[in-house]
C-alpha cells in the first residue's frame, strides 16, 4: 500500500529546507532525493535542499516507510514542512493499516517552480 | 422512605474476589476459578464491567467517532436509547489523529499528556438484574474510566528492537524491487508487533487510577432507578528490568447500596529468572455492612457487621514449554467467617496458555 501526493512549490532567492514528521505515536524514516541525487536519508529535519534559483525545475522526491508500532492506534501520518520558498508549507497525509503491525509507504514528489 | 433494596453482596463480592483472590477462587467460590490470575490485584482494564459484574463477550473498541457512533446506533433498536447487553471501551484521545504526536513524545509524556493519552473509559449494560426488591428484570448500567498518571518509561529490549526497525526500514526504502519489499514488509511488521508488546513492558514506577460507579433500573422504570454501587482503584508499581521484579501496591473501595464498605489495602512482589517465576501477595480486607431490620416509631434499626481479613498466599510457576506452565499455589484465603469454609490455599496446576487446569487441590 502507498500513499501519493505530487505537487509543486514555488521557490524565491533564499535556502529551501525540509522536515518530514512522523505523528501519532508511530516510528518511521525517510529517503529524499533531489534529481536522481540522494540528499537526506532516516529523520529528516530542516534538511538543506538548496538556494532557490539553483533548484528551480527540479524534482524532490520523499519515500517514507512507516511502521505501526503503536497499538493504542491504527492510524499511521506523514508531515512534510518546505521553508525557505515564497511562502513555508505544510502537507499532511494519512493512512490506516489494515492489520497491527503493518507498514505503510509515503511517497511525495515536489516539483520547484 | 426507608425501602430495603437488596445489595446483591454476590456480586460484589464476586467483582472483588475476581479482582483479589487470584490464585484461591477454586476453594473460594466455583464461578471465578479459573477466570482468576495474580494479575488480578492489578486494576481492571475495564473497571465498568467488573463493578456491573458481567464479563461481554464482545466488547466493542472503536477507534474513530464515525465507528463510535456506528456501535451504539446498531446496539439500540428502534425504540430503545439505551442498548441492552452492550460493552463498549473507548480511548477518547485515540478517536481522533495526532499528527505531531512523535514516538519519543508518546513515550516520554508528563503527567497531563499521559493521563489524557492512557485514558479509557468503559460502558456496559446489562439486562440480567437479579430480583430486586422482589421484582425481577430491569436494566443495569456500568460506567467506568481509567487512566495512567505515571506510564513507566521503557525499557532496553525496546531500544534493540527500535534499531532493527531503522535497519530493515532503510532497507526497504531503497528497494523498488517487490518481492523484497513484500519481505521486508512481513520482517517489520514482527518487529513492530514487538515494539508494540514492549509498551506493556515499560519499568519503573507506574500508577494507575480508575473508578466506576453502576446503576439499577428495576422494572424498566427511570424513576426507580438508584445508584447500586461505586467503586474506586489505585495501583502504584515499581518493575526492574534485570533482575525482573515487580512491587505492586493496591489500594482499592467499593461501595454497594445500601451501605456495605470494602476497603483493600495490599501488596505483591513477583520475580521471574529464566523459566520460574514466583510471587507473594498480601491483601488486607475491611468490611462493613449495615442491614436494616426493623423501625420503632420513625427509627430505623438495624445490624452493623465489620469484618477484617486478610489473604496471604504464594506462587511458584515453572515454564515447562512455550506456553505450558505448571503452577504451584500455597497459602491462606479471606475467612473462614466471609467464605463460609475453609481458608487454605493449596493447588498443583497446570497453564495451556487458554486457562489453567487444577491437577491437584487440597483443602
Amino acid at each position: 500500500m502507498a500513499v501519493r501526493l505530487n505537487t509543486t512549490y514555488e521557490v524565491a532567492g533564499g535556502d529551501v529546507s525540509l522536515t518530514v514528521t512522523i505523528g501519532n505515536g508511530q516510528l518511521g524514516a525517510s529517503l529524499v532525493r533531489l534529481g536522481t541525487r540522494e540528499i537526506g536519508s532516516g529523520q529528516i529535519k530542516d534538511l538543506p535542499v538548496g538556494k532557490g534559483p539553483a533548484i528551480t525545475g527540479k524534482t524532490l522526491t520523499v519515500k517514507t516507510v512507516v511502521a505501526d508500532v503503536n497499538d493504542k492506534t491504527n492510524r499511521t501520518n506523514v508531515g512534510y514542512s518546505l521553508k525557505g520558498g515564497k511562502v513555508p508549507k505544510d502537507y499532511d497525509l494519512e493512512a490506516t493499516v489494515d492489520q497491527e503491525g503493518d507498514s505503510i509507504i509515503y511517497r511525495a514528489t515536489f516539483e520547484f517552480c | 422512605m426507608d425501602r430495603m433494596i437488596a445489595v446483591r453482596p454476590p456480586r460484589v463480592l464476586w467483582a472483588l474476589a475476581a479482582l483479589s483472590c487470584s490464585f484461591s477462587g477454586v476453594f473460594a467460590q466455583g464461578k471465578i476459578d479459573s477466570k482468576v490470575s495474580l494479575d488480578d490485584l492489578r486494576t481492571p482494564a475495564s473497571p465498568a464491567f467488573v463493578l456491573l459484574g458481567v464479563e461481554p463477550s464482545g466488547v466493542e473498541r472503536p477507534q474513530t467517532p464515525k465507528a463510535l457512533a456506528l456501535s451504539f446506533i446498531s446496539a439500540t433498536g428502534q425504540k430503545d436509547l439505551i442498548p441492552q447487553n452492550y460493552a463498549v471501551e473507548v480511548a477518547p484521545y485515540w478517536l481522533s489523529s495526532h499528527p505531531t504526536l512523535t514516538f519519543d513524545e508518546y513515550y516520554n509524556a508528563d503527567v497531563p499528556h499521559s493521563m489524557l493519552q492512557s485514558l479509557s473509559l468503559s460502558f456496559a449494560t446489562s439486562r440480567s438484574v437479579e430480583s430486586l426488591d422482589s421484582v425481577s428484570g430491569g436494566t443495569a448500567l456500568g460506567f467506568g474510566a481509567r487512566t495512567l498518571l505515571l506510564p513507566g518509561r521503557a525499557n532496553s529490549r525496546l531500544d534493540t528492537l527500535r534499531l532493527q526497525l531503522t535497519e530493515k526500514q532503510d532497507r526497504l526504502l531503497r528497494t523498488e524491487d517487490s518481492a523484497e519489499t513484500v519481505n521486508l514488509m512481513a520482517e517489520l511488521r514482527t518487529i513492530a508487533l514487538g515494539i508494540q508488546a514492549q509498551d506493556k513492558r515499560r519499568v519503573g514506577w507506574v500508577v494507575e487510577v480508575a473508578g466506576a460507579a453502576a446503576a439499577v433500573f428495576p422494572e424498566e422504570n427511570f424513576d426507580r432507578g438508584f445508584l447500586s454501587s461505586l467503586g474506586g482503584w489505585v495501583t502504584t508499581s515499581y518493575r526492574l528490568e534485570e533482575p525482573r521484579i515487580d512491587f505492586l501496591m493496591v489500594l482499592r473501595y467499593i461501595w454497594a447500596k445500601p451501605s456495605q464498605h470494602i476497603t483493600d489495602l495490599g501488596g505483591r512482589v513477583h520475580l521471574e529468572s529464566g523459566d520460574i517465576t514466583l510471587s507473594a501477595e498480601y491483601v488486607y480486607r475491611s468490611t462493613s455492612t449495615k442491614e436494616v431490620t426493623g423501625k420503632i416509631g420513625s427509627v430505623s434499626t438495624g445490624l452493623f457487621q465489620e469484618e477484617n481479613a486478610y489473604r496471604l498466599a504464594g506462587i511458584v510457576e515453572y515454564r515447562v514449554q512455550q506456553d505450558i506452565y505448571v503452577t504451584l499455589t500455597f497459602g491462606r484465603n479471606y475467612g473462614p467467617k466471609s467464605s463460609g469454609g475453609g481458608n487454605l490455599i493449596a493447588q498443583l496446576g497446570v497453564n495451556f496458555g487458554f486457562g489453567q487446569v487444577p491437577l491437584l487441590s487440597m483443602k
